[in-house]
């Protein structure tokens, strides 16, 4: 196993501790109303934290933040400053795209700082995670990491802890959910709770078991870098992949450039996310009749990689997200449980009848960052 | 470059639909009423009306209704039905060699742009990018076609036309650029990027058109363009119809025009909007991978060789 992939030395940024002070930026739209960043900083004061507004971070320029330059400026502007142990974007949105010919991929490199977001932010996540070889997280924006319990404690064994986040698990089931108590003494672990929601958060595409470092994010800004210099990494990686309010033939017409492109040859695992709204009509645009679900495509594509492929886990625009940090070590093992005597045992990836683990193993961050000479 | 040869009355049109199944039944009767009436012999693609989720059948009952199409020598064009979603899917498996020995004409857009872009990279012929039989609607379009497609003349220039001010047209950059002429649907362009199949727009007159998208969308392909450094080898930028595209709902946007136009200027990339070029079959048939000369200033784009031998 050990491969190029264990011998590349990537960056860890220095963990983020009470006390610290964080950098807000808009490197894609504004936030929507004044509001939200009061409510974002009320949490970060709640948290121990000081923080930093970016100069130009209340300017709008078309659907974007601010001209290209004024965003880019504040990027660089906040991660210069010795002062700031994590850069965090309020918001996603449109733009962060349009800013990467002007970054400095150096500065990030030779000052690691946390970079936390998702959706829009994929594209600054993987540019840097590749261009400066640091660990980035795809996790929530700032205005959204306090949106549930289990966002935000993974937000917080991501960022603010030395150890490995380990094992991923599930969001607790609806805490409404009362089981009908006549029927207590016949529950079972394969029951359902009430309220469960399709997909599954660990709905099995492929078995197989897969060690690599994490890539991922968002399909639209994934695509949007394929033929880039910033083209995305999946070689030895486990990846993960998500959208939002997407048609499933824009997703599959993202997946088939991928797999043309030779994405996932080398790839050691796929984990797709809960796609919210990504089913027919859910776009409101470019809707086609005789729609395929998502499911569909991704079982044309993915079931016989060769690698471990899960669908559902809740990483993206749902409001429970785990923080995954792209560069670090995880593996994904998708077994046939030894207990599969389930009479609704089958090879759809519905039932209980699959183990399935999610394991990041290595800690994101460090308590205090040594530099990697080349 | 391989052209291939003009059309001849009584020759046999394939007629398939890589990409999304008609809608309807009449969809398919009428397009095989307007080639016939264009004088040549309608050969519907044996899963013209297939199903596979939106995609006329799957995978290989798309691929072997243009395989057998490409590989019949009876066969002396392809002309799409209509557009949709599928095409790029049958990519990996195209007879591009095939495709360079028996060259015919290959027309459609929308997502059948992934095939006219494909197949003219990998196997150098020249495609057509014109309306789908579904977009056929109008004498004057008919007439047109069947003119273009049965003639080794040059095709006629393209022009910008207001329909009122008959001279105007909004050029940020003016100046002449020459090249190899590469047109597409803007969507699919991009979804080309990164694999085997990428258009080289290297010197190239690029033009581009889209249909049914939000304008913050056509500004991230427009952004892939750019940053992939390829919007700064190509010779001149023609924005052709982008039809029933619109802010659609996020209202805090400015137009894709000015998005497009900030890039240009500072790239000193000679650029017009608003070409002739689009879906709609009022528009022109563009052929791939002709010379071009492309005047900005005048919207006025002639080509330099002919499309068909």
């Amino acid at each position: 196993m050990n491969t190029a992939n264990e011998l590349v030395k990537i960056q860890k940024p220095k963990v983020l501790k009470k006390g610290d002070t964080v950098g807000l930026i808009a490197p894609s739209s504004p936030q929507f109303e004044p509001g939200n960043l009061k409510f974002a900083t009320d949490w970060l004061t709640k948290m121990g934290l000081h923080f930093k507004l970016g100069a130009n971070s209340s300017k709008s320029y078309s659907s974007y933040a601010g001209s290209d330059s004024a965003r880019a400026e504040d990027f660089h502007t906040l991660w210069s400053d010795d002062s700031i142990t994590a850069v965090l974007p309020m918001r996603g949105g449109a733009g962060a795209t349009r800013i990467l010919p002007k970054l400095d991929f150096s500065l990030f490199e030779q000052k690691p700082k946390i970079l936390v977001g998702f959706s829009d932010i994929t594209a600054l996540l993987i540019a840097i995670n590749q261009k400066s070889n640091l660990v980035t997280f795809h996790g929530p924006t700032v205005g959204l990491m306090f949106e549930t319990a289990y966002t935000h404690s993974y937000y917080q064994k991501a960022i603010m802890g030395i150890s490995p986040i380990g094992l991923v698990g599930d969001p607790p089931a609806d805490p409404d959910d009362l089981t009908d108590p006549t029927d207590s003494n016949d529950s079972t672990d394969s029951t359902l709770p009430w309220g469960s929601s399709y997909p599954p958060t660990r709905m099995v595409i492929a078995e197989g078991k897969g060690r690599g470092r994490l890539t991922g994010g968002c399909l639209t800004l994934i695509r949007g870098l394929m033929g880039t210099p910033y083209e995305i990494d999946c070689d030895e990686r486990i990846v993960f992949l998500e959208d939002v309010d997407e048609e499933p033939h824009n997703i599959d017409r993202i997946l088939t450039q991928m797999v043309l492109a030779g994405k996932f040859d080398r790839a050691r695992g796929i984990i797709i996310g809960d796609c919210s709204g990504c089913k027919p009509g859910g776009s409101k645009r470019n809707v086609l009749p005789l729609n395929a679900s998502l499911e569909v495509m991704l079982r044309e594509h993915f079931s016989n990689l060769g690698i471990p492929v899960i669908y559902g886990l809740k990483l993206g625009h749902t409001p429970d997200k785990v923080t995954l940090p792209l560069g670090i070590m995880a593996s994904l093992e998708v077994t046939r449980s030894s207990t599969g005597s389930s009479s609704s045992s089958s090879s759809t990836g519905y039932s209980d009848s699959f183990s399935v683990k999610f394991n990041i193993e290595e800690a994101a961050c460090v308590d205090k960052t040594q530099s990697f000479k080349k | 470059m391989i052209k291939p040869r003009a059309l001849k009355s009584k020759d046999r049109v394939a007629l398939i639909a890589p990409a999304s199944r008609p809608t309807k039944p009449s969809a398919l009767k009428r397009a095989e009423r307007i080639v016939h009436d264009m004088g040549f012999v309608p050969v519907v693609g044996a899963h013209a009306l297939d199903t596979h989720g939106a995609m006329a059948g799957d995978d290989q009952a798309r691929l072997s209704d243009i395989v057998t199409a490409l590989e019949d020598d009876s066969i002396a064009a392809i002309w799409c039905l209509n557009g949709g979603y599928g095409s790029i899917r049958l990519l990996k498996d195209l007879p591009y060699d095939t495709f360079a020995k028996k060259p015919k004409i290959l027309i459609g857009c929308d997502d059948n742009s992934h095939l006219l872009l494909a197949l003219h990279q990998k196997s150098k012929v020249v495609t057509f990018h014109g309306s789908n039989l579904d977009r056929i609607d109008s004498k004057d379009a008919f007439d047109r076609f069947k003119k273009l497609l049965t003639s080794v003349d040059h095709f006629p220039a393209m022009q910008v036309k207001d329909k009122f001010l008959s001279d105007f047209c909004y050029s940020p950059v003016n100046a002449i650029g020459k090249g190899r002429i590469v047109a597409g649907n803007l969507t699919a362009l991009v979804s080309l990027f990164g694999t085997p199949y990428e258009p080289d727009l290297s010197g190239s007159v690029l033009l581009l058109e889209d249909r049914s998208e939000r304008n913050d969308i056509l500004d991230r392909w427009f952004t892939t363009l750019y940053i992939s450094n390829k919007l700064s080898t190509v010779a001149a930028l023609g924005l052709g119809q982008f039809e029933d595209c619109s802010t659609k709902g996020s209202f805090n946007m400015l137009s894709f025009e000015e998005l497009v136009a900030d890039r240009v200027t500072e790239m000193k990339l000679a650029t017009c909007f608003n070409l002739p070029f689009g879906q709609a079959c009022e528009n022109a048939v563009v052929p791939l991978g002709l010379q071009v000369s492309f005047n900005t200033e005048k919207g006025h784009l002639a080509y330099l060789e002919s499309a068909l031998a």
